[in-house]
């Protein structure tokens, strides 16, 4: 599973790089700076894609009952002697918890570069970036709805395994 | 949020609005990219005759997005019925004008001195003559002025 996500993104930079390369040439200065966007931010919101679809994986084995503490120690680095005889609701909990950090410095830079990037259009002054720095912003939007989607949706299948869990006692 | 459906929909919409944003930034940057290789031409949109100081004014647009320098301008004066003046022409008369892209600029062509003021019939062909930035020819746009009745 996990080797199988490292090759699909590993493609999928692949196939971005050569397009990329393609249209690298006729490119616009906007356009640098959406790509600039897409790949700095995408970069910033790694751990947090690994680790909500290796949560939402997680999750998926803990139905099946399947779910391994190790797969916890290893993703979020808490010695696996503090995780075992715990349940895997709690070591679910325990991983999306351990995610918390990086989501608020990822949506903090990204509030930040929001800022950075109204300011000339809300001190109504124009400036001879502002274009291109919406483009960053454009381009830093696309990871930050990635990031947003995977994170609602983990903690709403952590929120319906729990129901699922109550159903049954 | 605990409906995974809802999770969905709300990311579906909030991914749509985004690659419509950064679709419509990539586009108008690729259109403005277009544009600005395109050079314009100049359109005079309006042509008076200042009758107190003698000139005649060209009101001139630029439709496009690069800017253009007014060189210098030519007066082509040919007489109605009405007039006893004879016709006559004032070439190559400098102006160096900056007219900016999507702007308006007035051109005040002044009428040779000591000539009498123009009266119906009278016509004034003015001619501008203009680079723009991606090459050094030079071109020429041309407006005929007829005096009217009213003026």
């Amino acid at each position: 599973m996990k080797k199988a996500l490292a090759w699909i993104w590993f493609l999928l930079l692949a196939l971005l790089l050569f397009f990329g390369a393609a249209i690298f040439v006729s490119a616009t200065p906007e356009e640098l700076a959406f790509a600039l966007g897409v790949f700095g931010f995408l970069l910033l919101a790694n751990p947090l894609i690994f680790g909500y679809v290796g949560l939402l994986g997680f999750i998926s084995k803990a139905k099946a009952g399947l779910a391994k503490a190790e797969t916890v120690a290893e993703a979020t680095r808490v010695p696996l002697g503090q995780l075992e005889g715990l349940e895997d609701l709690a070591l679910a909990a325990l991983w999306l918890h351990e995610l918390a950090p990086y989501r608020y410095t990822y949506y903090g830079l990204f509030l930040l570069l929001l800022l950075i990037a109204l300011a000339p259009q809300l001190a109504g002054g124009a400036f001879a970036w502002a274009g291109t720095l919406a483009g960053v912003l454009w381009g830093a939007a696309v990871p930050t709805v990635i990031v947003f989607g995977l994170e609602l949706a983990a903690a709403a299948s952590l929120a319906a395994l729990v129901r699922e869990r109550e159903k049954a006692k | 949020m605990k409906n995974i459906a809802g999770t969905l929909i709300i990311s579906m919409l909030l991914a749509l609005f985004v690659g419509l944003g950064a679709g419509v930034y990539i586009q108008s940057s690729r259109t403005q990219a277009a544009l600005t290789s395109v050079p314009p031409s100049p359109i005079v949109v309006s042509a008076s005759y200042e009758r107190e100081k003698h000139q005649v004014v060209f009101e001139v647009v630029n439709p496009g997005y690069l800017p253009l320098l007014l060189v210098d301008q030519s007066i082509v004066f040919t007489p109605g019925p009405e007039s006893k003046e004879k016709a006559y022409a004032l070439a190559a008369v400098p102006i160096n004008l900056t007219l900016p892209a999507q702007g308006s600029v007035k051109v005040t062509m002044a009428l040779k001195p000591e000539t009498e003021e123009l009266k119906v019939g009278d016509a004034v062909a003015g001619t501008i003559t203009y680079t723009h930035p991606l090459s050094p020819d030079l071109y020429a746009v041309t407006h005929l002025f007829k005096v009217g009745g009213e003026q």
